[in-house]
């Protein structure tokens, strides 16, 4: 399917001692949420920190919003200041305080805007009673806090995409559907405005996740719009009769005493007629863990 | 000067900053004791102080991050701005000036208590001698600046090469072009006695030692203040 691009890319490679991160086409739509999903290792974070700008020792193209290559990115003060990064943990260090992170962030970049970041401060709940707390330091916060104070801080700049490695994470439940809200909230503000994930936790950002690309050992194995993917992988159920029949063709089997229920494709359908089964929707969590089961070298 | 030292009051914790000094003063006392009296002449405990100040100085900051830029998952946050390297490396220029001041002060101090209490004799050859010493580092800070700017892409890499180089010019460059200057200068090197081979060796002996004392003295001060400033570097 063609669609407007926020970031596109071609033969991308990056070579470790054991692993190999090797993507030949890789293509993330403009104004969508989309999730990089897979199992630990699959190589998400390293090309994250390869789009944000982060690791610059990789091989291949890479052209952003369409018209900036990669040596845009590191030439053209314009281009990073476009995207929003937030890393795997919180990167600020210990001593600073919230006004230091404050003073930090506007150092890093133009587009900073202070009365946001202590709006955002506020909205996420940071300090206890909702007030702005700028000799509080980074030490004192809990990890969930340590994060909402990164998001705080990446909101607050006016920029076009954010590049977001495991957001949900560290998150309670409740804030992990105030994440969901940002984003949304993110994407509408401003036209054109992009968000690209990785997560692990597939059920709770499925919500606010249009297309997604799924990764295993490096390479990406799935991608596509979820709306797509949900009518090319089917859920199926059936006997537990049937369940041999049906093993060669789906891509994961569950039994328990009243069945099985597995993933297949949509067009193989036709090989399960004559057996006792019913379809519904699979969710992305579903077709996901589907697609990493089919993939992954855990036994 | 509010403006001057910004990123550095940034990514430097104040009181960090002043224990780790006050533990560098300790362990250059300690050492300058030991060495100094080796040594002898005012001049060689001078030029044993100042190195060691300048040497420990740079490799405390560059090995432990002395201003926290060593972690790697705060580079992260840095390398996502298009100005970061550079906001960063302001950062380290600063610091490096701060070094410098703080290697004059108590080259200044050495130059007080051995000229002017324990021997009575003052020699304004240590002057010039503190002079030619500071513009020799500084300048080695602008030439680690310009190769790691130039040839280092990955932090590791800058981090690496700004090490390397540090200990290079520190260990290498400073004392030989020093000593050149001053005998073109005319100033009779015999004066400051222990800079051959022996000065070399007591040298590093100086350096080792106040190296492990300020580790020492750094770790124990910062975990009783239980920060945890040096667990994420």
């Amino acid at each position: 399917m063609e669609f407007e691009k926020v970031i596109s890319g071609k033969n991308i490679e990056k070579d470790y001692k054991s692993f190999k991160l090797n993507v030949p086409e890789l293509n993330i739509p403009k104004g969508f949420a989309t999730a990089l999903i897979g199992e630990n290792g699959a190589g998400k974070t390293t090309l994250l920190n390869i789009l944000a700008g982060i690791r610059t020792d990789y091989k291949g193209e890479l052209t952003y919003f369409g018209k900036y290559s990669d040596k845009d990115r590191e030439s053209n003060p314009v281009v990073k200041e476009m995207i929003g990064y937030t890393g795997t943990d919180n990167y600020y260090l210990p001593h600073w305080t919230v006004e230091g992170v404050e003073e930090l962030t506007s150092l890093l970049f133009d587009n900073f805007d202070k009365a946001l970041f202590r709006k955002n401060y506020e909205d996420l709940a940071i300090s206890a009673d909702g007030s702005f707390e700028g000799g509080k330091k980074v030490s004192e916060l809990s990890d969930g806090t340590k994060i909402k104070l990164v998001l705080a801080s990446v909101l607050a700049r006016d920029t076009d995409l954010l590049i977001m490695d495991e957001p949900a994470s560290p998150l309670d439940p409740l804030m992990r559907d105030k994440l969901n809200d940002l984003i949304r909230t993110y994407l509408t503000e401003k036209e054109g405005r992009s968000v690209f994930f990785s997560t692990h936790n597939i059920l709770d950002m499925e919500s606010v996740t249009d297309y997604a690309i799924i990764m295993e050992h490096g390479e990406v194995v799935e991608t596509g719009f979820v709306e797509d993917l949900k009518e090319k992988y089917i859920l199926v159920k059936g006997e537990l009769a049937d369940i041999e029949k049906a093993k060669d063709i789906l891509y994961t089997v569950s039994t328990n005493k009243y069945g099985f229920e597995g993933i297949c494709l949509a067009e193989n359908l036709d090989k399960l007629a004559g057996m006792d089964v019913t379809t519904e929707t699979a969710t992305l969590f579903q077709i996901s863990v589907a697609i990493m089961k089919k993939n992954t070298r855990v036994k | 000067m509010g403006k001057l030292l910004k990123e550095y009051r940034v990514f430097a914790s104040r009181k960090m900053r002043i224990i780790e000094n006050l533990c560098l003063l300790g362990a250059f006392g300690l050492s300058i004791l030991i060495c100094g009296v080796l040594m002898g002449p005012a001049l060689g405990m001078i030029f044993v102080s100042m190195t060691i100040v300048l040497v420990i100085s740079f490799i405390d900051f560059y090995m432990f991050g002395g201003i926290a830029v060593k972690g790697q998952i705060m580079m992260d946050f840095v390398r996502s701005s298009y100005k970061g390297m550079d906001v960063v490396r302001k950062a380290i220029i600063e610091d490096a000036y701060i070094n410098m001041a703080r290697a004059l002060i108590i080259s200044l101090g050495s130059i007080i208590i051995s000229d002017f209490i324990l021997t009575k004799n003052f020699h304004p050859n240590n002057l010039v001698y503190a002079l030619i010493i500071g513009f020799t580092v500084t300048s080695s800070v602008y030439f680690n600046q310009i190769i790691t700017r130039k040839f280092a892409k990955t932090m590791m890499a800058h981090m690496g090469c700004i090490y390397i180089l540090t200990i290079v010019a520190s260990l290498l460059l400073v004392p030989p072009v020093v000593i050149i200057v001053l005998e073109n200068g005319g100033i009779d090197i015999d004066y400051i006695g222990s800079v051959g081979i022996a000065g070399y060796i007591y040298l590093v002996i100086a350096i080792l030692l106040a190296f492990v004392l300020n580790r020492i003295l750094v770790k124990t001060c910062i975990n009783g203040f239980k920060s945890g400033y040096r667990d994420t570097l």
